[in-house]
């Protein structure tokens, strides 16, 4: 999984750095190959505010890195009057790779920022329904919601436990309403 | 049994809750049913009132009257009176009866009473029956019923009569004239008068002269459908005089037959009915729509317990008896107040005096039923 | 036919086949639900989410026989109750089925107690065992003290649990929650959470129309509707909390 190349959430000096960036930039270039810029420039729109506070280089680090573990391929065009660009594609290898990350619905800690880019890659690539994917997630939730709740209810009314599962079903349930508007908004989308 | 329960617990809560709009309901409601009730006890009343009158008092079938020359001394035509009792087709009569007319005070009212001298003893044609009390004695007098009720004087009560006292010892009913105040004039009539019947002894008292009485006399023929024919026959032809001018020269005996009092008995209730209906309806028809209303004002709350009582498994025909119990509740207790206050048999002698004839005559014959 | 009266070895107590709702006709066709396929097993509680107008409402009026599908079968206990008519259905939603709604629909003129032997009265059963069941009902959803209290004088999770307790009067198959804590605050969904977690524990057949995520996690399968389509299910049941260090924040 991410474990290829090894990244994580990271705090540096230059800015945050996104765990899934590599599947971000691979589910993006399943619509079509482009250059590097035009990456950055779809990230930044999809990201808004926070794209500010991205690693400015990230992006074409990550498609070096990619490149070298085969899961993009790079050709130089030719341009008239400036130097050449890297048009980056994607091999088959990163198509399996997309693919994977699609259907895994492990949900990490507070990181909408990463849905939220799956989503919008998913649409952008045609590569799946953005509201299906919100259901599927959903429903993963739910089912550790239930669980979380099950222990909650067994405690005794003032339990000390009792309150921390109460956090976790509560952030869970913000999630989930979180999730609900995303399905809201890739299903008006899908109409328009 | 345990939805009998719950139906009547639920019409009577919600009933509860909105007490107001079921007492408008209830008012409504008993206005329409009052007013059919009356209507209907009405239409029994004016059926044959006039008629049982005449079989419990032998009316007479013809009254004839003469009364004095209004200048001059002399007396009325007694004679005459008499000759027409041997008249053909009559055969039987009683008196002739001394009449005058009296000014009359009672219960601080007056009135013009017309005063019959009676004998004691009960006459065979025209015995008016008595509702209450008894018959006349010296100082003691019986007033018509209707006139009674419209002074509101009852048995032991005092009357003055031209400044005499009187004890009022019977009121009675009387087919030979028209109830109180549709009396039926005899050639004369000083306005409307109520009948009062004393001794011919007392009679003579209320007189200044012997000669200034009237006299009355009631005939039985032997077929009393001819009695307007009879009348006609007997009676003097009409002069140009203005009426009400007394003439000169002793008059000869009118005639009245008795088909004619039972139509100014009639008449006195048939405007008067119509009133009443046309009033009747209306007020019908605003409680019709009151009620109209008042439903139709609660269908979102009704339709809101249907959807509820269908939902917990009431079956349609349940849901609609729930509905309709609560009016159905209201429409019966409506319904019995309304019988009762139409049918109210009110004590004959507790009248105002400016009751409507109408109402009187209702009360007359409620009496009449209660005393019979 | 209520829970007494089910075979021990029975098929599913609710089932639905090929089951359509349309409205309108035409261009102005709307299917508020499109074609389904529903079992629900006997204990079971089920859990149907979606967006509003998805159709999980009138699915549920479906099931419980308060409308009448345009096409399919509606099953309960082995009995078809889409063709029945209007008296059969009542008598079916008096004994077998019992309606829990979002807005109580308790009558406002009965107390609590009167509400909760609604049913059974209807039922033709005698005042006193009503009365008796139905102040057993209410100790259960722990409202003995205001058995006398009418519907104005109980606050929003109160009434909802007078309307739970009414809804088990007649020990139904099935009890068909329109959602229930709509209306309701935090404190009173928690209430009538924790109550519908007893219900499940007791053994009682519960179809519960949602958009809360805490009652839809009490429930044992989750069905996502959209567009009158059923789209997701997954069972809850199976979850575990190995997760549960990760979730609370505790690096794993």
């Amino acid at each position: 999984m991410s474990e290829a190349v090894g990244v994580s959430i990271r705090e540096s000096s230059q800015g945050y750095q996104l765990r899934v960036v590599q599947e971000v930039l691979l589910a993006l270039l399943a619509a079509e190959p482009s250059h590097g810029y035009q990456l950055r420039a779809r990230l930044q729109l999809a990201l808004g505010p926070l794209a500010a506070s991205l690693n400015a280089g990230q992006v074409y680090v990550t498609l070096t890195r990619l490149e070298r573990a085969g899961l993009v391929a790079s050709e130089r065009v030719g341009q008239t009057d400036r130097p050449d660009r890297k048009v980056y594609a994607l091999t088959a290898g990163g198509q399996a790779r997309v693919a994977e990350w699609l259907t895994d619905t492990s949900w990490p800690k507070p990181a909408p920022a990463e849905f939220h880019l799956k989503l919008v890659a998913a649409a952008a690539g045609g590569l799946a329904d953005p509201v299906r994917l919100v259901d599927a997630q959903r429903h993963t939730l739910l089912a550790e919601l239930a669980a979380v709740q099950r222990a909650a209810l067994a405690e005794p009314d003032d339990s000390l436990a009792g309150l921390l599962l109460e956090g976790v079903v509560l952030r869970l349930q913000a999630d989930l309403r979180w999730l609900e508007a995303c399905a809201g908004y890739w299903t008006a989308t899908k109409g328009r | 049994m345990g939805r009998v329960q719950l139906v009547c617990r639920l019409a009577a809560r919600d009933l509860r809750r909105r007490p107001a709009e079921a007492a408008l309901l209830l008012l409504a409601m008993t206005a329409a049913t009052t007013t059919l009730t009356l209507g209907l006890v009405l239409h029994g009343v004016i059926s044959k009132p006039y008629q049982s009158t005449r079989e419990a008092t032998a009316g007479p079938d013809v009254i004839a009257g003469v009364v004095p020359p209004a200048v001059g001394r002399r007396p009325a035509d007694l004679a005459g009176l008499r000759a027409l009792a041997a008249a053909r087709g009559v055969t039987g009569h009683s008196g002739p009866y001394p009449v005058t007319w009296t000014r009359l005070a009672a219960n601080r009212q007056s009135a013009t009473a017309e005063v019959q001298g009676r004998d004691v003893a009960p006459a065979s044609i025209d015995q008016p029956r008595l509702t209450q009390g008894n018959w006349v004695r010296a100082g003691g007098a019986v007033v018509e019923a209707a006139f009674a009720e419209a002074l509101g004087v009852a048995v032991g009560d005092e009357i003055v009569l031209e400044g005499r006292s009187f004890q009022v010892v019977g009121v009675a009913i009387t087919a030979a004239t028209a109830p109180y105040p549709e009396v039926s004039c005899l050639g004369f009539c000083p306005g409307p008068a109520g009948l009062v019947w004393v001794t011919r002894a007392d009679t003579r008292t209320l007189t200044p002269r012997a000669q200034s009485l009237s006299y009355v006399l009631n005939l039985k023929l032997a077929d009393p459908a001819a009695a307007p024919a009879f009348a006609r026959t007997h009676n003097p032809p009409r002069d140009n005089a203005p009426p009400g001018t007394r003439p000169a020269d002793p008059e000869p005996p009118l005639l009245l037959a008795w088909q004619d009092i039972q139509a100014a008995s009639a008449n006195l209730v048939r405007n008067q009915r119509k009133a009443l209906l046309t009033g009747g309806w209306l007020l019908v028809l605003l409680a019709v729509a009151s009620v109209a209303v008042l439903v139709g004002g609660r269908m979102a709350d009704q339709i809101r317990r249907v959807g509820l009582l269908k939902a917990v498994g009431g079956t349609p025909s349940l849901v609609a008896v729930v509905l309709l119990a609560e009016y159905l509740a209201v429409a019966l207790f409506a319904a019995a107040a309304g019988l009762t206050l139409g049918r109210l048999p009110l004590p004959c002698s507790s009248t105002p005096v400016r009751a409507s004839s109408v109402a009187r005559v209702f009360r007359r014959s409620a009496c009449r039923r209660s005393a019979s | 036919m209520n829970a007494s009266e089910l075979p021990l070895r029975a098929g599913p107590v609710v089932c639905a086949r090929g089951l359509r709702m349309e409205y309108g006709r035409g261009p102005a066709l709307v299917r508020a639900v499109d074609t389904v396929e529903l079992e629900v097993s006997a204990g079971e509680t089920l859990a149907v989410m979606g967006p509003s107008g998805c159709g999980k409402s009138t699915l549920l009026h479906l099931l419980g026989g308060l409308e009448r599908p345009s096409d399919g079968e509606v099953w309960l206990a082995r009995r078809r109750i889409d063709r029945l008519t209007e008296n059969a259905l009542a008598r079916l939603r008096r004994g077998a089925i019992g309606f829990v709604f979002q807005a109580f629909h308790l009558m406002d003129e009965l107390t609590a107690v009167e509400n909760v032997e609604l049913p059974a009265l209807l039922a033709g059963q005698s005042a006193r065992s009503a009365r008796r069941r139905a102040t057993e009902l209410l100790e259960q959803v722990g409202l003995s003290d205001r058995a006398d209290h009418l519907p104005s004088a109980l606050s929003g999770g109160q009434r909802q649990r007078v309307a739970i307790a009414r809804a088990l009067s007649n020990e139904p198959l099935v009890v068909l929650a329109d959602e229930p804590t709509g209306n309701l605050d935090s404190t009173a969904t928690l209430d009538v959470l924790r109550l519908l977690d007893s219900l499940r524990s007791a053994g009682q057949t519960l179809v519960i129309v949602t958009h809360d995520a805490r009652i839809a996690a009490t429930a044992d399968r989750l069905i996502s509707m959209r567009d009158g389509a059923f789209v997701e299910e997954t069972r809850l049941t199976h979850g575990t909390t190995k997760r549960l260090g990760e979730l609370a924040g505790l690096e794993g």
